[in-house]
This record gives structure tokens, sequence and C-alpha cells, in this order.
């Protein structure tokens, strides 16, 4: 298990229909909202550990955006390294998530894809 | 005597009918709202809100994981309530800047003037939030949706 430290890149992809991207093209915090039932936290990949074009599954469905693990550490989140036996990279964002965190952690996000 | 002259050609009598639900705008794009128990109030809903109603309503169709992340989809009373809020906005002339479906199935509505944004985010419990932002800072966050106050604020 990896450590992620302030450097590193989260990757997560964007749903394009229905759009989590404003008509500003900006990122909706709905991207980067946790589901309630989730204990686990928010599913990102850990950059380093993967590839763009793997990690976004469907280009047709999906836009990618990344995200600086300094962001959420910064908020009082804790990033942890989750692999999968189907992705390596999987990651998880762990923590109280607010409304504005999760705002924060949108706009904060650029798109790789 | 013309019993309907163009001076009050937007109230109409409906026989027979009681209540109206909302989502008659649906089927047809007015919207009544009961005056009396025979007169009802009439407001043609914008082209706007109607592509943003129709927007909402196709949230119903969406499937478990529609967002690879395990999304569930919203139910039909976070629909109705999002839908009811667009109605109202849009009687008072203000349109919605942005709608997306949330990973728990809620559903968001965003208002927009200038750096000023609220969230407004409907859940499957019936349960309100919203959120008061300028630019990327929260300005307040609360369970509780008071529409006046917000747009009051926004403006």
């Amino acid at each position: 298990m990896e450590v992620i430290t302030n450097s590193d890149g989260l990757l997560r992809r964007i749903i394009i229909h229905p759009s989590h991207i404003k008509p500003d093209n900006t990122i909706s915090s709905f991207a980067f909202k946790p589901r309630k039932v989730d204990v686990d936290g928010l599913s990102v990949d850990l950059e380093r550990l993967t590839t763009p074009e793997v990690a976004i599954v469907d280009r047709t469905k999906f836009r990618l955006a990344r995200l600086q693990a300094s962001v959420p550490l910064s908020l009082g989140l804790i990033c942890i390294h989750t692999p999968k036996t189907d992705n390596p990279a999987h990651s998880l964002i762990r923590g109280n998530f607010t409304q504005s965190m999760c705002r924060q952690l949108a706009s904060s996000a650029i798109f790789v894809i | 005597m013309t019993a309907l002259d163009s001076t009050v050609s937007d109230y109409r009598i409906l026989e027979g009918t009681s209540t109206i639900s909302p989502y008659f705008v649906l089927l047809d794009p007015t919207f009544y709202t009961r005056a009396s128990t025979t007169l009802f109030e009439t407001h043609e809903v914008s082209d706007e809100a109607i592509d943003t109603i129709s927007r909402l309503k196709s949230y119903l169709k969406l499937e478990e994981n529609w967002d690879s992340y395990g999304g569930l989809p919203p139910r039909k009373n976070a629909v109705d309530q999002a839908i009811s809020f667009v109605i109202s906005l849009d009687r008072k002339g203000y349109g919605i800047f942005f709608t997306a479906p949330g990973p728990s199935g809620e559903i968001l509505i965003e208002l927009k003037s200038g750096n000023k944004t609220v969230e407004v985010t409907f859940d499957n419990e019936k349960n309100v939030t919203s959120a008061l932002f300028i630019g990327d800072r929260c300005i307040e966050e609360g369970n509780n949706l008071d529409e006046r106050k917000i747009l009051r604020w926004l403006i």
C-alpha cells in the first residue's frame, strides 16, 4: 500500500450524461460528493499507479479530472491507497464531507481528458 | 357579457376539479394554482423552465451505478421537490443555472448571479439543504430552504 502525499495527483471520472460539468465548463460539487451510505469515502485513482487512458474507462461517458492530493489533505480529509484486484490505483478520500468541501474539491480539479 | 375577455384570459374555470397537480405542467406548459373553489390563476411556464423540468424528469431513468462509482438513481419524491422549486422560481422570474443528480439519488439545483451561487439539494428522504457561496467561499450552509432569503441574498 502506497502513502499518498501532497505532491500526488488523484484522478476522478466526471460523468458527461447526465452532466456534472456546468455550463461555464467548471465541475459540479456533486462530482466530488460521496454517497451517504459510503462509509469508505470518495473513490479516486492514484495518478502515479495508473494512466489517464486506463482511469477514464470510457471516453464516451466520462471526462477525467485531476485533483492535487494537497487539496483534500489541507481540508482535513484523509487520502488512503486502497488497491482493488481490478484497479491497483484505487484510493479513497475519507472524512466528513460538507457541501463546501465538495465544492472546493471540484473547483480545484482540472480536466486531463 | 363576455365570460372571459382578454383582461382575464389568464383565468380559467376548470369544472369538476378540486386539486391540480403541478405535474399538469408536463402535459401543458401552464401551471395552475387554486384562487377559489372554481377559479384558477394560470402561469405560463417559461421554455427554460420546461427544459429544466424535462431534464429533471430524465434523471428518473438513471440506473444504479450511473456514474461508475455506484451512484443511486433519484427517486420520484426528490425529483418532485426539485420540479416544484423550479416552477416556484420561474413564477418569480428566476432561472436555474445548473441541475445534476447526486450519488445518493439527491438532486442539485444551482442558482447563480455574478460570483454568488446557491446550491440547493433535495434528497430521497424529502430533506432539503442549501449552501450559499461567494466564489468558492461558503457563506452559509444549512438544512433548510428559505426561498425568499435565498433570492434576496442572490440578487
